[in-house]
């Protein structure tokens, strides 16, 4: 489709890439425009902070969309420049005027704007210092310095021994009309003070904060790792002050919880976590395209339910321009606006169906190498599994992208406004591409993308199989009362918050459960993960507001005020406004049995002396409130069934049970097979916006894959010789991505091409040397081993840092180092690394991804097992196990890259000719 | 499958002392398959005697080759026309195969290069367990398709022993204890009946009793 016509994207940042690539991969004609001098926006200046494992920072991704953007032809690019008019066709298209070094004019049927944010000012906080004492830095100074590689400390010009953060600079600030939370910063902050502390081992480091905003697959682990492994301390703090001390350090002044005095404590650097806000073009694009803007400036969605669409026909807004988000949330909005665009699009040309196309470019690990070109027939039936509401808005999108889909499960009752989840399912009863097969279970899979065969298993043990293309898990959570409240199920009086439903809150539960006499009053308690936190929230926050307004004192138990979701900070605010009492708490309530409800919680808050007023007892901050209802937020966890299910689906599961792995490159929807996808809760996604977002872009990519029934590989696949394979199964149990089952007419093991994502790990470990990849055997490998410091560098993260310092090398070194380009780390075999020695390297390094961000997801850790047995088969033939050597790279690290580099050299150096004496 | 290990670096250059053009040859079957003898391992060590011989400063000529099953005639024969260019000739197949290689071709050197382990299986990717002891009078069919025999550390026919604590061997924690997986596996098969019949001593006589054994099937013969 659209191939006569052009779409503009405004700004080159992660979101306005993300939509680019997807939209050229949709087969559109894309314009980026940029107004700055180069590709990437801030986060082209963001560091990997990989420590010696993936902290999941997602900045890999960028490099990833700044090499796929630049590589495709199919997108134009627009540097340095602007877009100062527009005009309006009378087709409905428009002609934008673009101004930079030259002017131009640009027809095209549709913009998208991803113009990105603006970081906080934060000299617009001169109490904190900023620009006055030079050990006072902002988060975007530390990215940068983290980025160049050098000692921290050398950096900043001073000994890195104490270092703060203080988070909520610019952000959650009423005085400077910034009443949002910036969603980004408290990762970010952790992430930093992970990598802070990697370089510099003594660091101490304390995060001054006002409440922990996760977000992620499982932040909750990240925060245990820093606590744990850093030990960063947090303060629930909003510093006052930052002044200089006598000695050159920093003193920053804060309100002590315990005391609730104000203290000062010294640090050697101190680093404001700055927020976001809207760019600084935003307003005149608004106008310029009659856009609406939220209360912050933000562009505000014409309709919550799909935030790309403005109501302005043509015109989609993606990225940090909408609000804040981080790195992966940026590059799904950006997929998403590029389906808005196609959608827009196709009931343009109603009736017409929708061609799409998929290119080698669009999947992780792609770009690296071509395969012999093949079209596969495909099956273009989706099939979704689990009728949630997620379930059934994929199906929905499907079917505007052409496709049948059928939908296999019970209906759950999803969250959010059941009148929304009606019409859907009105739309859904309608659509008549597609078919609802209630009751039914899927119980065994086989095929491959474009071509699985699910066997269903219906009510009374009807079995059935239905062919499909791809498969979309929407199975949903389960919820369950947290651990600590898990006693109270069942309770009188006691209600899940579930059960009230988003709005409309029957408060007159409490009427049946009053006790009689007094105020009517409520607890709500939301003491589940931070994960969880984030969509959970704003219902409590909702069911606050619901209750105040029915005459009720509300009080709210929570460890964390989480506010990341958009406009959630409003409505917690108005609660507050409204007379809600938030309780902050360290230790788990206690609520007491008996004929009355009573509720124990400690504010931390509450000295000796104080105590909320309608609490009826205080002892050292301890409130005893008697509530007439407590309101329970559930917990998230994954469904009773999900372990079966990804057994029988061969997917694999991440924290907590939940689908898909924590690995950034799979965010949102992808799991470790393709034609797999995973969307909303089922993969711990349990707000309703966010499985909305899931669920359009799942349904994009999978039309994408398989909406035409021709599936073109292009990309380099591993291919089996059968005559060598003697079906020992082990490509079949390592693939990673499960492409690898076994022929049963040829007894021989068959890769399949529509779901090998070419990283040869399995011609790596294949016994019989029965595989290879193609463009990339084993003498296409050796080729390029020359007798010098041989470096294996991961496309994905260490070749695109080494190119970096190859170009800055000092010519005696770049002559001694020889780099072998491999797409993954786990296609170096065992065998390049002795054939490299064999060769003449004086010693070997491996440099790839951090563990648990491999882009193959476990490539990584073959390649360091590889590492670890050659370096023990060397020592036992003589030659020193320290010539073999594993790093793990970024790809924006060439500082860390460089000193790899001059440290294999320099063992080499010190050790000697591997050879006494040179054969022939 | 027969499952293999590769013997020590050390063993195998003291073996070859002396040899400097030495044909390592692999086997595609059951050494393939555990990893132990296959076309990649034979490439692994034939790159290492390549370094071992280059550290010292000897000069090695070190073939490579891996046939179909090292234990058929037809498929050594394949190795014919360059085997008697070597010294020596390096065998990563089971015992069975450095044989087959040594009767076939009189006159060369054959040498081991793995040790011969067991008859057995993955247990998972990575870890190879014993399952038979090819005792030759197979009582599986009473023991709920468990083998005292091999998988007992004592081969008890009539157990568990004393040492049988918690479900494991007395002989190491990581090993299960053969009589408690039998004992299970009837109960689930609502079989215990078969432990009430005593197990007679076993008649050795089939396994090792008169020397190498032999099958010998007259109907299949030329």
């Amino acid at each position: 489709m659209l191939e006569s016509s052009r779409v503009v994207v405004v700004g080159a940042g992660v979101a306005g890439m993300s939509a680019a690539r997807s939209l050229a991969a949709a087969g559109a004609r894309v314009t980026l425009v940029e107004k700055g001098g180069r590709l990437g926006g801030m986060a082209a200046d963001y560091a990997c902070k990989g420590t010696d494992r993936c902290n999941k920072c997602n900045v890999c991704l960028v490099h990833e969309l700044l090499r796929d953007v630049k590589s495709r032809p199919d997108i134009g690019i627009m540097t340095g420049c602007t877009v100062d008019g527009v005009a309006v066709l009378s087709s409905g298209g428009y002609v934008l005027k673009v101004g930079g070094r030259e002017r131009h004019e640009v027809e095209c049927s549709a913009v998208v704007l991803a113009t990105g944010f603006e970081p906080f000012h934060a000299s617009e906080r001169p109490e904190l210092g900023y620009g006055v004492h030079p050990a006072v830095v902002t988060a975007l100074d530390l990215e940068k310095a983290l980025r160049d590689g050098r000692g921290l400390g050398e950096k900043f010009g001073r000994s890195i021994g104490r270092v703060a953060f203080v988070q909520c600079v610019g952000s959650r600030d009423l005085q400077r009309g910034r009443g949002y939370c910036s969603r980004v910063c408290c990762m970010y902050s952790l992430r930093m003070a992970r990598a802070v502390r990697h370089r510099n081992p003594s660091a101490e480091v304390t995060v001054f904060h006002m409440d922990f905003q996760g977000a992620g697959k499982d932040p909750g682990d990240l925060r245990r790792r820093a606590e744990t492994e850093d030990g960063v301390r947090f303060v629930r703090a909003r510093p006052s002050e930052v002044a200089l001390a006598p000695d050159g350090r920093v003193v920053v002044w804060f309100e002590d919880m315990d005391g609730g005095t104000c203290r000062p404590a010294e640090f050697d650097l101190v680093v404001l976590a700055v927020g976001t806000g809207p760019g600084r073009d935003t307003r005149t694009l608004a106008d310029m395209f009659g856009l609406g803007l939220d209360e912050f400036g933000f562009f505000a969605p014409a309709d919550p339910g799909d935030e790309a669409t403005t109501g302005v026909p043509g015109v989609f807004v993606a990225g940090t321009c909408r609000g804040p988000r981080d790195i992966a949330e940026s590059v799904a909005d950006g997929e998403r606006a590029a389906l808005a665009v196609l959608r827009e699009e196709a009931a343009r040309r109603a009736g017409q169906r929708i061609a799409l196309s998929l290119s080698a470019g669009t999947w992780p690990g792609r770009r690296v190498l071509r395969g012999q070109p093949e079209t596969i027939e495909v099956s273009s039936t989706v099939l979704v599994l689990g009728g949630t509401v997620e379930g059934m808005e994929a199906a929905r999108t499907l079917s505007d992208l052409g496709c049948r889909t059928v939908i296999v499960g019970e209906e759950t009752r999803p969250d959010g406004d059941s009148g929304a989840t009606y019409t859907l399912l009105a739309r859904v009863d309608e659509d008549s591409s597609i078919d609802v097969l209630a009751g039914g279970c899927l119980v065994r899979l086989d095929g491959q993308a474009g071509g699985f065969r699910a066997t269903i298993e219906g009510p009374g043990g009807l079995v059935s199989e239905i062919g499909a293309g791809a498969l979309i898990v929407a199975t949903g959570y389960r919820r369950e009362f947290p651990e600590a409240a898990r006693g109270l199920a069942g309770r009188a009086c006691v209600v899940g918050l579930s059960e009230l439903g988003e709005s409309g809150v029957p408060w007159a539960v409490g009427e049946e459960h009053r006790k009689g006499g007094g105020g009517r009053r409520a607890v709500i308690w939301v003491g589940v993960r931070p994960d969880t936190a984030r969509a959970i929230f704003r219902q409590a926050i909702s069911a606050a507001l619901s209750a105040l307004a029915a005459g009720w004192e509300v009080y709210v138990l929570c460890p964390e005020v989480a506010v990341a979701g958009t406009g959630d900070e409003v409505l917690y605010l108005e609660a507050r406004r409204q007379g809600a009492v938030f309780v902050k708490y360290e230790e788990e309530p206690e609520v007491q049995a008996g004929s009355a409800l009573r509720v124990l919680v400690r504010d931390p808050c509450l000295g000796a002396g104080g105590a909320a007023a309608s609490a009826t007892t205080d002892v050292s901050g301890l409130l005893a409130i008697d509530a007439d209802v407590l309101v329970v937020a559930e917990e998230a966890y994954p469904p009773p069934d999900a372990s079966e299910l990804a057994r029988v689906l061969r997917v694999n599961t991440g924290p907590l049970g939940f689908f898909q792995d924590d690995n950034v490159n799979l965010l949102p929807v992808l799991t470790n097979r393709r034609g797999i996808f995973t969307i909303g809760g089922c993969r711990g996604a349990t707000g309703v916006a966010d499985a909305m977002v899931d669920a359009h872009v799942a349904a994009y990519l999978a039309a994408r894959l398989v909406g035409t029934g021709n599936l073109h590989v292009d990309w380099a696949t591993a291919r089996v010789d059968p005559d060598k394979c003697a079906l020992c199964l082990t490509c079949v149990r390592t693939c990673p991505h499960r492409a690898a089952d076994v022929d049963d007419e040829v007894r021989a093991a068959r890769i399949s091409r529509a779901a090998c994502w070419g990283c040869g790990v399995c011609a790596s470990e294949c016994p019989g040397k029965a595989i290879s990849l193609e463009s990339c055997s084993d003498d296409e490998i050796l080729a390029s081993v020359a007798p010098a410091v041989t470096a294996f560098c991961c496309d994905h993260s260490a070749l695109i840092a080494a190119e970096a310092t190859m170009a800055v090398l000092p010519t005696d070194e770049a002559a001694g180092l020889n780099i072998v380009a491999v797409p993954c780390t786990g296609k170096v075999d065992i065998i390049h690394l002795l054939k490299a020695f064999e060769r003449g390297a004086e010693a070997v390094m491996v440099a790839g991804c951090f563990d648990e961000g491999c882009h193959f997801l476990s490539g990584n850790r073959r390649a360091r097992l590889r590492v670890g047995q050659a370096a023990s088969l060397l020592k036992a033939v003589g030659i020193e196990p320290e010539r073999v050597r594993f790093y793990h790279i970024g790809p924006d690290m060439s500082a860390a890259f460089l000193e790899a580099v001059q440290e294999t050299m320099q063992v080499a150096r010190e050790l000697g000719p591997v050879m006494r004496r040179r054969a022939g | 499958m027969i499952v293999a290990e590769r013997k020590s670096l050390d063993e195998i250059l003291a073996m070859l002392q002396g040899c400097s053009r030495v044909l390592v040859v692999g086997c595609g079957t059951c050494v393939t398959v555990c990893m132990a003898g296959g076309e990649k391992e034979v490439g692994v060590l034939a790159s290492l005697l390549r370094l071992a011989a280059q550290r010292e400063g000897r000069t090695v000529e070190i073939g490579e080759a891996t046939i179909e099953r090292q234990c058929e005639w037809e498929f050594v024969d394949e190795l014919a026309p360059a085997i008697r260019r070597y010294d020596a000739v390096l065998s990563m197949g089971c015992g069975a195969g450095v044989q087959t290689i040594a009767q076939r071709f009189g006159g060369v050197r054959v040498l081991p290069a793995l040790n011969t382990k067991f008859i057995g299986i993955p247990e998972k990717q990575g870890m190879w367990v014993e399952m038979c002891l090819g005792c030759g009078d197979c009582v599986l069919d009473r023991t709920g398709g468990i083998c005292p025999i091999a998988r007992c550390s004592k081969g008890l026919l009539n157990g568990p022993c004393g040492g049988s604590q918690g479900g494991k061997c007395e002989v190491s924690k990581d090993t299960d204890c053969a009589w408690q997986l039998i004992y299970d596996r009837l109960a689930s098969l609502g079989r215990l009946d078969l432990l009430e019949t005593e197990f007679a001593p076993k008649d050795w006589s089939k396994n090792r009793d008169g020397g190498p054994r032999k099958v010998l099937r007259e109907e299949v013969m030329l």
